[in-house]
């Protein structure tokens, strides 16, 4: 039996993008159903940029099914589309390659013109704007020459040309894409990652040219880390990409999560599974997320504690909480349903968690019940509204002798509050740098991700409701020595993830890690990075009295051969 | 016998209707009906005038048999098919047979030879909702 009940995706895939996949990647009645569904509710004249990217592999897996389609003529046509710039793509990126290979530089391809190519087996099926290879590191001054011999220009400037970014970005007069990868991923410029990658990477024969292909187990992971990289603007094809390598090759899973666990790559991972697994529900990825969590204990256990203080207890399969409560309590296992409860409400109370609780409104805002663990119990009042609080209590009480479970609220009794300031004297917060230096060089345009302790040290929850943008998060700002500012809105680290039917709260006291992301500026010079706390579309903190820690950076450019 | 001229000429048959790239100009071909039946059997390596005799026997094109033989050269003139090296048929199959199709015309091959046009021409706002890309609005069923 598997621990979960279901799989809880912060930004879970949309039901009509569901559909389409399903109706893509399945051939059952309900295939049929959720085919039938989506052309009812589609206008091909409003098509989402993700849809529309789905709609070639649909019509050639349903073309059958299509006539029935109102718009048979333009899904043939966007197939059409596909299959013609992307035959183009791969005749110009081929002749590139073959050039690579002809000077004795090793080539793997990756991502969507390695899977159309080996495992769609047809350029049409995978929209794709250009074409990944990843070669050894050693070698990536030579490759660029020969890429741009090969009649593709850079698309950055001379200066950001030598920084260490993961790969270059090269363009085709046509419009094609070329890029040219030191690193398969953003996350690791691990070298042995890397290294690996190639030395796994397996011959294909790509119409008479012998290439190499990365091994199945690795396309996949780097399809999974890439699918979820951006989750408010996720495409989707990595989902048909990673299921049609299941349906073709026998997938090592653990050697797969091994890979992931070594270069701390297991919770995109995992995250994209759970997310592919909660939209499909097949067996292929429910297989692969049972193989994983049956191989590594730690994780599981690591989940669980996590799901538990976080207040999700309500994906785990009743029955094994039991079970878990066990594991967790090791080496002094409780024996007894009150010990079993009493261990659960203690990792619940652990710190160190953003909290949630899932709740159900109406479209005026009341709230119709609220699923939660008891440990959370006391925050009700706050993260909510109620004018009735002898009413809530009344509801409450039962649920203080439970562990966690449903509380169903009478009308009126509590209702979402109205989006906006909270108290002044909320915005307190210390932030603090896991390391200590504060100087260093960085390169114009290098990605730092710089790890920090947050701390709610104000006596008020900070509350984040569904799917709302007004998140806490925390994110820098780029000034000149002077303190004329660079760039004041950067990317933004979340203390927490936005999940549709739960509210987010990091409690008074709450200490949370987590890596804040910055792009250190262009331009060579001196600069300070100041570390920053915000509440979104509502306020900074530092314009509330908090003073936060800062950092001093030199931006050099690099030598012409990429170091600085 | 000719065989498709690869790997500059790649193509693909869907739904009765050949897609034909020339991968190095841009140009694009579409062969419907007839025309795609005679290129899938050209490249096969179907000599032409078991594929002439085919058509004869099913009585398609009437007395004019000299309609494929010029789609053959039609073909051979865009670089789509080159002589095969080969001189010998494969015989390892029934031999090509064809039946007659509703509706079908004259085989025609289609040409879209403006790659940059190809290229941003929307498949969904500016296209024939009946043909779809790469056929634009103006063109009709």
């Amino acid at each position: 039996m598997s621990t979960f009940v279901r799989h809880d995706p912060p930004t879970p895939i949309a039901e009509d993008h569901r559909r389409l996949l399903r109706s893509t990647l399945f051939n059952d009645s309900a295939t049929i159903e959720a085919l039938s569904a989506w052309i009812d509710e589609t206008d091909f004249d409003r098509l989402d940029y993700f849809s529309f990217r789905l709609v070639p592999h649909l019509y050639h897996a349903r073309r059958q099914d299509c006539p029935r389609m109102a718009e048979h003529g333009r899904a043939k046509g966007i197939y059409r589309y596909f299959y013609y710039r992307n035959s183009l793509l791969l005749r110009r990126a081929r002749e590139t390659i073959e050039r690579l290979c002809h000077e004795g530089i090793k080539v793997a391809l990756f991502k969507g013109a390695a899977i159309a190519l080996k495992y769609h087996r047809n350029p049409g099926l995978r929209p794709m704007a250009d074409v990944d290879i990843l070669i050894p590191e050693q070698s990536f001054s030579d490759a660029a020459r020969i890429v741009e011999a090969s009649g593709w220009q850079h698309v950055y400037s001379e200066t950001l040309r030598c920084a260490p970014r993961h790969s270059d970005d090269f363009k085709h007069p046509e419009g094609h894409g070329f890029d040219l990868h030191r690193h398969a991923l953003v996350e690791s410029a691990d070298p042995e990652f890397n290294a690996g990658l190639l030395e796994r990477a397996r011959p294909f024969d790509w119409d008479g040219l012998r290439v190499h292909v990365m091994a199945p187990e690795d396309l996949i992971l780097t399809s999974l880390c890439n699918g979820v990289r951006e989750p408010e603007a996720m495409r989707l094809e990595w989902i048909p990409d990673v299921l049609t390598i299941c349906r073709t090759e026998k997938i090592d899973w653990v050697a797969l999560w091994q890979l992931a666990r070594r270069f701390d790559l297991q919770e995109p991972v995992f995250d994209a599974l759970c997310l592919a697994q909660a939209a499909l529900e097949c067996d292929e990825l429910g297989h692969a997320i049972d193989e994983i969590l049956g191989f590594d204990q730690d994780f599981l256990l690591g989940q669980l504690r996590k799901t538990i203080a976080e207040g999700r207890a309500d994906i785990l399969q009743p029955d094994a909480l039991a079970a878990v409560a066990h594991r967790l309590a090791q080496p002094n296992p409780p024996r007894t349903r009150h010990g079993m409860f009493a261990t659960l409400r203690r990792i619940g109370r652990e710190s160190g968690h953003a909290r949630y609780i899932r709740f159900d409104a109406d479209d005026a805002g009341q709230v119709n019940f609220l699923w939660l663990q008891s440990a959370h119990l006391p925050r009700v009042a706050e993260v909510f509204t109620t004018n009735r609080r002898w009413l809530l209590q009344l509801a409450l009480l039962p649920a203080r002798a439970r562990f966690a479970g449903t509380v169903r609220l009478s009308p009126g009794t509590l209702e979402l509050p109205r989006l906006g300031r909270l108290p002044e004297d909320a915005y307190r917060a210390t932030i603090s740098l896991k390391a200590t230096d504060t100087e260093y060089t960085v390169c114009p345009g290098q990605a730092v991700r710089t790890p920090i302790r947050v701390m709610n040290t104000s006596s008020h929850c900070w509350p984040a409701y569904g799917s709302s943008p007004s998140r806490f998060g925390v994110a820098v700002h780029i000034l000149e020595r002077n303190r004329n500012v660079v760039t004041w809105d950067n990317p933004r680290t979340y203390l927490g993830r936005a999940y549709r039917d739960r509210v987010c709260f990091i409690e008074p006291g709450a200490q949370l890690d987590c890596t804040v992301l910055w792009i250190a500026p262009e331009k060579p010079g001196h600069y300070i990075v100041c570390l920053d706390l915000v509440h979104e579309r509502v306020t900074w903190f530092s314009d509330t009295g908090n003073i936060f820690p800062t950092l001093e950076i030199v931006v050099d450019a690099p030598r012409i051969d990429g170091t600085s | 016998m000719y065989v498709i001229n690869s790997p500059t000429i790649i193509s693909e048959t869907i739904d009765g209707e050949t897609v034909i790239i020339n991968t190095v100009s841009g140009r694009y071909y579409t062969a419907a009906g007839y025309a795609s039946i005679i290129w899938e059997a050209l490249c096969g390596e179907t000599p032409v005038d078991d594929v002439v005799t085919a058509f004869d026997k099913a009585d398609i094109f009437g007395r004019d048999s000299g309609i494929i033989t010029r789609f053959a050269e039609e073909l051979l003139a865009e670089r789509l098919i080159v002589p095969s090296s080969s001189d010998t048929a494969h015989t390892d199959g029934p031999p090509f047979s064809v039946a007659a199709l509703a509706d079908a015309d004259l085989p025609a091959l289609t040409k879209h030879d403006d790659l940059q046009a190809l290229i941003e021409l929307d498949p969904i706002h500016e296209v024939s909702p009946q043909l779809g890309w790469p056929f634009d609005h103006s063109a009709t069923k």
